[in-house]
């Protein structure tokens, strides 16, 4: 009787279940063909800025503010985003020797040329957690010795150039608006409505919550194994284009990352310390870029929509690598944190492009004055020549202050 | 058939459930339960003779007709108690001091601002909403009523969309009047009031329905013309109402052309009247500059009679334009006793001494960061708007881009566009009137197909104001003196608000334009620190933040600021980019007490000597920031 019952119970479970994924499959079928159909190139190459942008960067802003003081640190503001570092350590970017000619702009004009940089490695979370949470993580590297006029007008001189990534080729929300809706409903914990805003199924965002929850990945074994993308397209010379870093095993040597304890809080840079400090090990990157192809569904303004490498293969054109130093010193680790990372410290030629990019302009800036005052440390873009040594940005010996060769 | 019956029954069921709902509510509105305070104290800002003429001086509006003795004679929906008790009218913002006694200017007894006018032609005396309704305040603590003249009312009077859960004084108005007409027995108590022998009288008593339903459609008729239209999205509440869009939409929308409706999402509080006589240009956006033409627009707005079509419907010929029921000697009776009205001063054995000692402090902080924009500017005889105007205090009007406070008001006011041609005006015509266009703009392109709310105002009511002045003999100076200062009707459109001096301003909570912040401590605070959602209605106040207190109370309002044009953003302190409402440095929260404290004793020279000098910084411009530089300005 009583097994004749549960028999029923299964079956009838088991049909549920059946019927469940029957209907996610056709849900699927016809999402995927939906966007067959509207994703078709082909796509603008100039910017489309909607109305009222500006207006919801403010509102951004000020919930970013929110966001920063409400998950300070008990000595200092944080970022509003990727707060903990898992270290910043210096590095060496090459442009590829035989790059072709159609990508030689910019900073990567002249084949061979070497720039001194920073990378800073990153949780996404706006406040330090454990590196073993699901989490998206960031790379941010800071080209120094970068000639020409720089967009910001107030860090025209400046001599660096920003590439902003994370390991993500695609970025939860679309545009401005959607970032504004989402983000102020994450503000107030509303995990829901941020991508269900209202009854209206129209603005159900079920393939952004399937990006936001891929996002959301557990860890890499080293930050050094990951892949980061720029998600945001950006000049290149006359093209349109995204970029990435690659790990470039071939380009160092060979190297067996000891198993490490995940569940300490902050296994990733124990990781990189393991690798640089410990081993003495360097590691490699490949900086790669992807042009755009208008006649492709290459979007500019949306960045939820991924450039497909069918499309446009992405290209190496410089390679980055980090020589085995010491970087975990309390002297480097505040320096790190009162760097300002911002796609717009930028030379024309690389011109971030898009919503999300303007949206970031702003943010950024906001954002980095706001902490920087707070924190009461002076806010100026690093040369060559910065030596973190006293945790202060500004030049260790002021008189050798030149450019380079 | 069985089915059809249940679903019969079903509906009867559903229909019984919503008229319980409709009486539960009309029966307990959603109001807070008026307490009759121990006593009310008045804190010396004028004497007892320009109170009451402030009061109860008529200013020419009605209530869509609703007579005093109507009024006076109504019942509660479902009780027999006057709908014009204390604890009635109370629960809805009204102000009564259990002291008053009914006199000649109020012998109905009636609360704050419910004055009358007799119509000069048919003899009929009318409520009339006069300044006093919305311009004076009440705080309230430990039982005490602290009356604050000239201060913002706290009410929702001007309401007319019905919620479900009422709230409204207009709402309850009508709900007491049609219970009075469709319940005969409590027409017939009514009748008995009103027309007191005269109520056997069959005719009479006919036509007292006949003119009581009038006045109830007209109260209904608005009640759903302005709901169906979705003309005003964003409740209001207690102590708001979106003045301009609701003048432009009673005088553009109701009386010339449907397509003149404009969604006003955009309440604001009652300003404070002290000192404004002194101020270069008026209203929040400092878009009207002559008194008189900025009273009897508001007068058209409260409901003043405005005969625009003759009854043919053909517009009103040039030298006929516009008969209304506005009263100008009266309206100048009341301005030039508003020049007497002093800022309130902080009653210290009732709300705690004052700490000179951090109010001196408070002061060195003023100056460094608010006076600025808030300070007095004396100007010189020879660079006053009206000479004759002592002092004359030039206020500085602050771009909404820059202040960052909530833009609707100034965004609707400057955006929004009315047909006038019905009214057969043109530009020959108007070019005769004393309107003088300010800022960008002149005569020549102005387009009667499309015109904006203050410039179209500032010609109808020059009109307006005309006519009054020759229906009642006045001519020459005596309307120069009248108009205010000999001033022209000024109309100035700038997207941004007004800094206004801030002696008393701790009597006006809740505070900015759009009362979005409750106490004067969240306004000095960063925007993260202040309540985005809070309780008002109650008038208890909090002498400490000096504000109103915001926690529940049973029947508050709920103030969301996430909802448009209720945005608690702007006029901030905090570190950071100077920009998008950050206006000055981050304020410690002891600078924030000690700025308090010197707000307390600004404007009282008396307690101003007693404060000790302390050094004041200088102000700081803030970091450099240029994110929010267009790309134009930026290459």
């Amino acid at each position: 009787m009583l097994k004749r019952l549960f028999t029923k119970l299964l079956r009838f479970v088991f049909k549920l279940l059946l019927l469940l994924v029957a209907l996610g499959l056709l849900g699927w079928g016809v999402a995927e063909l939906y966007y067959r159909i509207a994703w078709q190139g082909p796509v603008s190459t100039e910017e489309e800025i909607p109305v009222g942008e500006a207006a919801m960067t403010q509102k951004i802003i000020a919930d970013a503010i929110t966001i920063v003081e409400t998950h300070k640190d008990n000595t200092r503001i944080m970022r509003d985003a990727h707060a903990k570092a898992h270290g910043c350590v210096r590095a060496d970017v090459s442009v590829r020797e035989d790059l072709p000619e159609n990508l030689q702009h910019g900073v990567f004009a002249k084949p061979g040329q070497q720039y001194p940089a920073w990378v800073r490695f990153s949780n996404g979370n706006a406040y330090p957690q454990f590196d073993s949470m699901r989490d998206a993580r960031g790379m941010a590297i800071k080209l120094m010795n970068v000639e020409g006029k720089k967009l910001l007008p107030s860090e025209a001189d400046a001599q660096t150039q920003d590439l902003v990534m994370f390991n993500q080729p695609l970025f939860f929300v679309s545009d401005v608006a959607e970032y504004q809706s989402n983000f102020a409903a994450q503000a107030e914990g509303k995990k829901v409505q941020a991508f269900f805003p209202s009854w209206d199924p129209r603005t159900w965002q079920f393939r952004h919550l399937l990006i936001g929850l891929q996002t959301l990945a557990p860890p890499p074994e080293s930050p050094f194994s990951a892949q980061y993308f720029s998600i945001a397209p950006f000049k290149y010379g006359p093209h349109n284009s995204k970029y990435r870093t690659v790990p470039a095993p071939e380009q160092c040597p060979d190297y067996a990352q000891p198993t490490l304890n995940q569940n300490l809080p902050n296994f990733l840079r124990s990781a990189m310390y393991q690798q640089l400090s410990v081993d003495r090990v360097p590691a490699c990157f490949a900086i790669q870029v992807q042009l755009q192809d208008a006649e492709k569904y290459m979007p500019l303004e949306d960045t939820s929509i991924e450039w497909r490498e069918e499309d446009s293969p992405f290209v190496t054109v410089a390679h980055l690598k980090i020589e085995p130093q010491d970087f975990d010193t309390p002297e480097q680790n505040l320096f790190c944190d009162n760097l300002s990372f911002t796609p717009w410290h930028s030379i024309e030629e690389h011109r971030p492009l898009g919503g999300i990019n303007r949206l970031r302009r702003a943010v950024y800036e906001a954002v980095s004055v706001y902490r920087h005052e707070r924190n009461g440390a002076p806010r100026q873009e690093p040369t060559a020549d910065t030596q973190p040594l006293t945790g202060d940005l500004g030049p260790q010996q002021p008189d050798t202050n030149e450019q380079g060769e | 058939m069985r089915l059809f019956l249940r679903l019969i029954v079903l509906l009867l069921v559903l229909l019984g459930v919503a008229v319980a709902v409709l009486v539960h509510y009309i029966k307990n509105p959603h109001v807070p339960a008026y307490q009759t305070p121990d006593e009310v104290i008045y804190l010396e800002q004028w004497d007892e003779q320009a109170r009451q003429l402030y009061y109860y001086t008529p200013q020419g509006t009605t209530l869509k007709g609703l007579r005093y003795d109507w009024l006076v004679a109504l019942e509660q929906p479902f009780n027999q108690n006057a709908f014009i008790a204390a604890d009635n009218l109370g629960r809805y913002g009204l102000l009564f001091d259990p002291a008053q006694q009914p006199s000649d200017s109020n012998p109905g007894n009636l609360p704050v601002g419910l004055a009358r006018h007799q119509d000069t032609d048919s003899g009929i005396w009318y409520v009339d909403i006069t300044c006093a309704a919305c311009h004076t305040g009440e705080l309230r603590y430990q039982g005490t009523a602290v009356r604050i003249d000239g201060g913002a009312g706290m009410h929702a009077l001007a309401s007319t969309v019905p919620t479900l859960k009422g709230g409204s004084f207009g709402q309850a108005l009508g709900a007491s009047m049609a219970l009075t007409y469709y319940n005969p027995s409590k027409f017939k108590r009514f009748a008995a009031k009103v027309l007191g022998d005269n109520s056997a009288n069959n005719k009479a008593y006919k036509r007292l329905r006949r003119d009581f339903k009038q006045v109830l459609d007209a109260f209904s008729d608005t009640a759903i013309n302005d709901w169906r239209r979705g003309l005003y999205p964003t409740e209001e509440g207690p102590g708001r109402t979106d003045a301009f869009g609701r003048i432009a939409n009673t005088v553009f929308g109701d009386r010339i052309d449907a397509k003149n409706y404009h969604i006003a999402n955009a309440p604001v509080n009652y300003p404070h009247l002290w000192d404004i006589w002194k101020f270069d240009w008026v209203q929040w956006n400092g878009s009207a500059m002559q008194p008189m033409a900025r009273n009897i627009g508001e007068a058209l707005g409260v409901g003043a009679s405005l005969t625009l079509f003759s009854d043919s419907g053909q517009p009103v010929p040039i030298n006929e334009r516009y008969a209304s029921s506005v009263r100008v000697h009266d309206m100048y009776a009341i301005e030039e006793t508003l020049k007497t009205l002093k800022p309130p001063r902080w009653p210290e054995a009732l709300f705690g001494a004052i700490d000179f000692k951090m109010a001196s402090k408070g002061r060195a902080l003023f100056e460094e960061n608010c006076a600025y924009c808030h300070a007095p500017r004396p100007q010189p005889v020879d660079k006053r708007l009206a000479p004759s105007r002592d002092p004359e205090w030039k206020l500085r009007v602050v771009p909404t881009r820059i202040i960052g406070t909530d833009p609707n008001t100034a965004d609707n006011i400057a955006d929004h566009r009315f047909d006038v041609r019905r009214l057969g005006w043109t530009r020959g015509q108007l070019s005769d009137q004393d309107v003088r266009l300010v800022g960008d703009g002149t005569l020549g392109d102005v387009d009667l197909a499309s015109v904006s709310s203050a410039k179209g105002l500032a010609y109808l009511t020059a009109y307006v104001e005309d006519r009054a002045y020759r229906d009642a003999g006045i001519k020459g100076a005596d309307k120069a003196r009248m108009d205010g200062f000999g001033l022209p009707i000024g109309v100035r459109e700038l997207r941004g608000y007004k800094a206004r001096p801030l002696d008393g301003i701790w009597a006006t909570p809740p505070f900015l334009h759009n009362g979005s912040v409750p106490n004067l401590f969240q306004l000095l605070s960063p925007v993260s620190e202040r309540d985005t959602k809070f309780h008002i209605g109650n008038l208890e106040f909090d002498p400490k933040q000096v504000g109103y207190r915001t926690e529940a109370f049973e029947g508050s309002f709920v103030l969301d600021t996430a909802i448009s044009g209720n945005s608690n953003r702007g006029h901030e302190f905090r570190d950071g980019c100077r920009q998008g409402g950050v206006i000055g440095r981050y304020l410690s929260p002891v600078e924030r007490w000690a700025l308090i404290e010197y707000l307390k004793v600004l404007g009282h020279s008396d307690l101003e000597q007693q404060l000790t000098p302390v050094p004041a910084k200088p102000w700081t411009p803030g970091p450099d920031c240029d994110a929010l530089i267009s790309r134009q300005e930026a290459n």
